[in-house]
């Protein structure tokens, strides 16, 4: 079970109660307070503690007979590779964002260990049975990746509220309370590579700002910091004129003229979240909370021990002072280059990535994910379905049943081997000679690739590098793309570190095996071992769910109660199953497969 | 969709709830913490449910239940532990659930609801009654049921192996926040003066080139789109006697018309308000109109003769039909608006303008309103809340009553409407994959229970195969009374099977889900916000599908 979350506490009670034999729990996160109104396994003396654990210590009691384990870890970590996976007869994915789960999709795919995926946000959620080479895999259909902004438009040229949020969280908070170093997944760098000057300009102006940070204990230090990023900065953006051609203008705001209109009013006047605040309002805010993060930096130093990292603060939606921050300053700055205004709740919202959740959405996504394992581990994915739950009145929820493979899918259709290498000792060039070559028959038009492009025809640098040269860890994915004509679909070489004898070869080879070619990858194969997602004729389909968990911006005008759900109700096959006290009644051809023993328990045979 | 959270700063409550607020806002949340539920039944799956009131923060709870915690009830209740074993399952019960949240408060009766009914009534009666919504755990007589009062919900649920089914009886029940995914009414084809006025001045150099002494490129790529969809608007009806573009080849026309007076010399070769206007032609431009929820409200007899005792909805439901109907049949203004391309400068102007008039329109309801209450001495006509007024004219166009038929006339046998939903499920093309089977079959177990005072296949009795006949001869006398003309239908002898195998118990998966589903509606019904299920639900955890019916 993937994350302990608001599914997680559900999913875990019920496999607990169900009877499964041992369940394994990994999350990363720690409970907070607005975790409470769901995750019914936390209480308040849990707050700031793991929720793997405290989950499995809660659950753990209703059951003495089933066996937990609770990992505070977070699930990309190496300890949790292909083997681990390969482990267990089923996985649960209980996660609250998109990376993660497509890094789980694909471990499962490789240890082809069925997935059920699942989400929620508000009165949707959704569940999905993934199986290699039987239903299509997570990535088999387009995911919408959390936005991010080219760096030119958060710093230089803002034209929408989350523009000005995003510059206040991830540029001037980061710039004077955290870590600068650290890249910004708001940011994208890329969009701006035709930019130069202005990227230039940017990076001094940040160096100006990081140097303004050493004065944070002086009393000037709110003017010092509001002067350079709402007048001088923003004096220079003017003076560019080709920049404001067809577009307003920014306005500078000047210190001095503003704290004087601010004299005399308390600070508690910006206390209401719901209020769009006043320049003065946002002003007095702004001040206000640069003092308190300022004090909070300063009294981390004076504890500092040694050659301890610089304490830094960072963005937590959660943490009044920096929400106060990122809240005063966006709307400063929406002032200036005339943008609409957001009251702090707002703010929240769109800053913190936060989704509404409550615990009856949970409560039946997670059933639905326990009857949907039920099926899993009869291996029956015939009569697994796909569900999409919905506030609508007339149905609770959609069925469907799922769709095969995407035949197109990078992921999923995909042949497989797996291979060992001595990653100290081994060359690419021992990879492309002896495996791909000479094991696997592959011609001289070929494409490897890890995360990064290690071979093409063009580029053969990195022959004579060792593997671990080139960022090969104790399990790495291989990716070889078919360049000849009449291309092999592509290949998935899963290659895991090994000690192998110094006098033999320092890398294993596969038996051959005959990969398919992409132009008759939509037939049958009889490889079903090392291949799969080739019998498919299945269209992708939009999801709606997933599009909006993970987005980065979740704007009223645009939430999830607008997706509309797919409604197509797909009449089905009778699966047969009984409830209690089997043998009571004459045997039908409904005979079944899920027992309750009189303990209670699920027996699955 | 966010609602409004509460006022003020955040307090620990609120950060605790602020993941829920997000649905239901302060109004949602304040009617639920003044809901005190009362549990009849502390089965696995009535404390699913409850665990997700509670959760949540229901202001109180009570769980009612005569028997005492057996070995079985530790397999599937997540909410009774080993240390309960022999003790009463209420108490019990009531203080597991209580752990869940100490914002609620709880309690538990010893007692069931046939005693309750004839030894202390005071209990059930809406006139001394602190319990706002009861929920019942099957098995429970079907006489009972028809004793319970009428003025309070009632949510009646039967979870049996993997299948579950809710029915919901309330009194009439009226919805203000239904939740549309969108409130915006823009009035183009019925603008007001002022609004007309506003267009007609920002919009009076639009088409005249900047060399002539006209509007520059980027002012003139910033006027908002409503104006210059009103702007057009006038001339389209200059040029067409009058009339405004309705049919989808005048809109097409006039979309045409629009692209034509766009700058095109300007950078990036197009105006976004421009394309904004012309993408919201064939969405906005429509003749104001009642939803037929709306309708239905305002044609209520509840708004006709307003007394003393007119609940405050249906007064201001009844003043808001008399705006209407001295305002050329227009609903008060929503005074919403979307976003759109813009100087903020001209949105804030064009928003203001929307507010107000909204405003205007919400204070010249609470006048009728103030009027109506006075006339009749009604007793709150000195506490009017002006808030719940705008609230209500804001969503005047999405109002919805639902009338909920009474438990009694379901299982009166000769109800017409009841009789028409089964006979026509039972003829519908696909009624192989309909759950109706199941609704009969579940009604079968209703009244075997009954009669019998035990579920069909308990293991108190060696009679599973007689049991099964007795059901099926319920089902075949029901189908006969209801007119239904062809022998029992396959797929109910399936589901009945189902339904005597399962002995009337639990499963852990089932219970959990079925509390989501009903806790849902619960919570639909306490909140008066979103759109409750009318008046059953049934789902069938083996094909993992849902269904509702109005039986």
């Amino acid at each position: 079970m993937v994350g302990a979350g608001g599914i997680g506490c559900e999913l875990l009670k019920n496999l607990v109660l169900t009877g499964f034999g041992e369940i394994h729990i990994v999350d990363m996160d720690t409970i907070d307070l607005s975790n409470l109104n769901r995750q019914f396994l936390f209480g308040m003396q849990h707050i700031k503690k793991s929720k793997a654990m405290v989950a499995k210590e809660t659950a753990g009691k209703f059951n003495p007979n089933v066996k937990l384990e609770a990992h505070h870890a977070n699930i990309k970590d190496p300890e949790f590779n292909v083997k681990w996976f390969g482990g267990f007869n089923v996985v649960f994915n209980a996660l609250d964002n998109l990376e993660a789960r497509r890094h789980v999709n694909k471990m499962c795919l490789s240890a082809d260990v069925p997935l059920i995926e699942s989400g929620t946000t508000g009165f949707d959620g959704q569940v999905q049975v993934i199986k290699r080479g039987k239903t299509e895999c997570y990535d088999c259909t387009h995911k919408a990746t959390p936005k991010s902004f080219p760096v030119c438009t958060i710093r230089s040229t803002p034209s929408q509220p989350i523009h000005c949020i995003v510059w206040a969280k991830s540029y001037l908070l980061v710039e004077i309370f955290g870590t600068s170093e650290e890249s910004s997944p708001d940011l994208d760098p890329t969009e701006d590579s035709e930019n130069s000057r202005e990227i230039a300009n940017l990076k001094r102006e940040a160096e100006e700002l990081k140097n303004i940070r050493e004065k944070m204990d002086s009393p000037d230090f709110a003017a010092t910091v509001f002067n350079k990023v709402f007048r001088d900065d923003i004096n220079r953006l003017r003076s560019m004129d080709e920049m404001w051609k067809s577009r307003k203008p920014p306005e500078a705001l000047d210190h001095q003229m503003v704290s004087d209109e601010a004299k005399g009013i308390d600070a508690k006047v910006s206390e209401n979240d719901q209020k769009i605040w006043s320049l003065v309002e946002n002003y007095i805010m702004f001040e206000d909370s640069l003092r308190r993060l300022a004090e909070r930096v300063l009294d981390m130093k004076r504890d500092q021990v040694g050659d301890e990292a610089a304490p830094i603060i960072t963005f937590d939606k959660d943490d009044e002072d920096t929400l106060d921050f990122v809240a005063a300053s966006a709307n400063l700055r929406s002032l200036v280059f005339g943008i609409n205004v957001k009251s702090k709740f707002d703010i929240k919202q769109m800053a913190g990535n936060i989704i509404p959740a409550i615990a009856t959405t949970n409560a039946i996504t997670a059933g639905l994910c326990v009857l949907q394992a039920f099926k899993v581990l009869r291996d029956d994915f015939t009569s697994a379905r796909t569900i999409f739950l919905s506030r609508l009145a007339d149905r609770a929820f959609c069925t469907e049943k799922p769709s095969p493979p995407n035949p197109t899918c990078g992921v999923c259709s995909v042949a497989r081997t797996a291979i060992e290498a001595d990653i100290e000792r081994a060359t690419l060039g021992d990879l492309l000679d002896n495996v791909l070559r000479d094991g696997l028959r592959y011609g001289g038009e070929i494409t490897v690739m890890t995360s990064q492009l290690l071979y093409d025809c063009d580029f053969d640098d990195n022959i004579d590098r060792t593997l671990k040269g080139l960022g090969f860890s104790e399990e790495t994915f291989v990716t070889v793309v078919d360049d000849e004509d009449d291309p092999r679909i592509n290949l998935e070489v899963l290659v895991t570190n090994t000690q192998l004898p110094e006098d033999s070869t320092p890398i294993t080879i596969p038996a051959y095996f005959e990969i398919p070619k992409k132009s008759s990858a939509k037939l049958e194969t009889p490889e079903p071992s090392s291949l799969n997602g080739n019998s498919a004729n299945g269209s992708a389909t939009k999801r709606s769910i997933e599009e909006v968990i993970g987005s980065d911006e979740l704007d009223q005008s645009n939430g999830p109660d607008t997706k509309k759900l797919r409604r197509d109700i797909v009449v089905e096959d009778r699966v047969p199953a009984s409830a209690k006290k089997l043998g009571k009644m004459p045997a039908t051809e409904m005979d079944d497969i899920v027992v309750i023993d009189d303990d209670g328990t699920i027996t699955i045979d | 969709m966010a609602s409004s959270p509460p006022s003020g700063s955040p307090s620990s409550k609120e950060k605790k709830y602020d993941r829920q607020l997000r649905l239901w806002g302060a109004n949602g949340q304040n009617r639920l913490e003044r809901a005190h539920i009362a549990l009849f039944g502390a089965t696995a799956t009535g404390c699913e449910v409850l665990k997700n009131l509670i959760l949540p923060s229901i202001g109180r709870f009570t769980v009612i239940d005569d028997k005492l915690v057996e070995q079985a009830d530790l397999g599937v209740n997540f909410f009774l532990d080993q240390d309960s074993l022999g003790k009463p399952r209420a108490e019990r019960a009531a203080a597991l659930l209580g752990e869940l949240n100490p914002d609620v408060a709880g309690g538990f009766r010893i007692d069931n609801l046939e005693s309750i009914l004839s030894n202390t009534p005071g209990l059930l009666d809406p006139r001394t009654t602190e319990f706002t919504h009861l929920l019942l755990m099957s098995p429970i007589p079907t006489p009972l049921l028809l004793q319970l009062p009428a003025e309070i919900p009632i949510f009646f649920v039967h979870s049996l192996g993997f299948i579950t089914s809710l029915r919901i009886y309330a009194p009439t029940h009226t919805i203000i926040e239904i939740h549309p995914d969108s409130l915006v009414d823009l009035r183009l084809f019925n603008p007001w003066p002022e609004l007309s006025e506003f267009a007609l001045e920002k919009t009076s150099t639009l088409d005249v080139p900047e060399s002539e002494g006209g509007m520059g490129d980027h002012e003139h790529g910033h006027i908002p789109y409503v104006l210059l969809l009103l702007k057009y608007l006038e001339d389209w009806k200059q040029s067409h006697q009058g009339h405004l573009p309705g049919s989808y080849s005048e809109k097409t026309l006039f979309k045409s018309m629009i692209m034509d007076r766009m700058r095109t010399g300007v950078p990036g070769g197009i105006e976004e308000n421009y394309v904004e206007a012309v993408n919201a032609v064939m969405g906005d431009l429509r003749t104001a109109e009642l939803s037929s929820g709306t309708k239905e409200v305002l044609n209520d007899p509840e708004c006709q003769s307003i007394t003393s005792q007119t609940d405050e909805f249906w007064i201001i439901a009844r003043a808001v039909k008399d705006f209407a109907g001295s305002n050329n049949a227009l609903l008060p203004l929503s005074g919403a608006m979307p976003d759109m391309k813009a100087e903020s400068r001209g949105y804030v102007a064009l928003q203001n303008l929307y507010r107000a008039k909204a405003y205007s329109d919400a204070a010249a309801v609470e006048r009728i309103v103030r009027d109506y209450m006075n006339r009749v001495q009604h007793p709150k006509r000195n506490q009017i809340d002006r808030d719940a007024i705008q609230l209500f004219c804001r969503h005047s166009n999405f109002l919805r009553r639902l009338n909920y038929r009474s438990i009694a006339d379901e299982f009166s046998n000769s109800n017409e409407q009841h009789k028409g939903v089964v006979l026509g499920a039972l003829g519908d093309w696909d009624v192989e994959s309909s759950l109706i089977h199941h609704y009969i079959a579940l009604r079968a177990y209703q009244e075997f229970y009954t009669g019998h005072g035990r579920a069909p296949g308990d293991t108190s009795h060696e009679s599973c195969e007689e049991d099964y006949q007795e059901i099926r001869r319920i089902i075949c006398e029901y189908l006969k009374g209801i007119g239904y003309p062809e022998s029992l239908p396959e797929r109910c002898e399936k589901v009945a099977k189902e339904i005597v195998r399962a002995g009337g118990g639990e499963l852990h998966v089932t219970a959990s889900l079925a509390g989501g589903i009903v806790a849902q509606e619960v919570i639909k019904i306490i909140t008066r916000q979103y759109v409750p299920i009318n008046n059953t639900v049934i789902f069938d955890g083996i094909g993992s599908r849902t269904q509702t019916f109005e039986l």
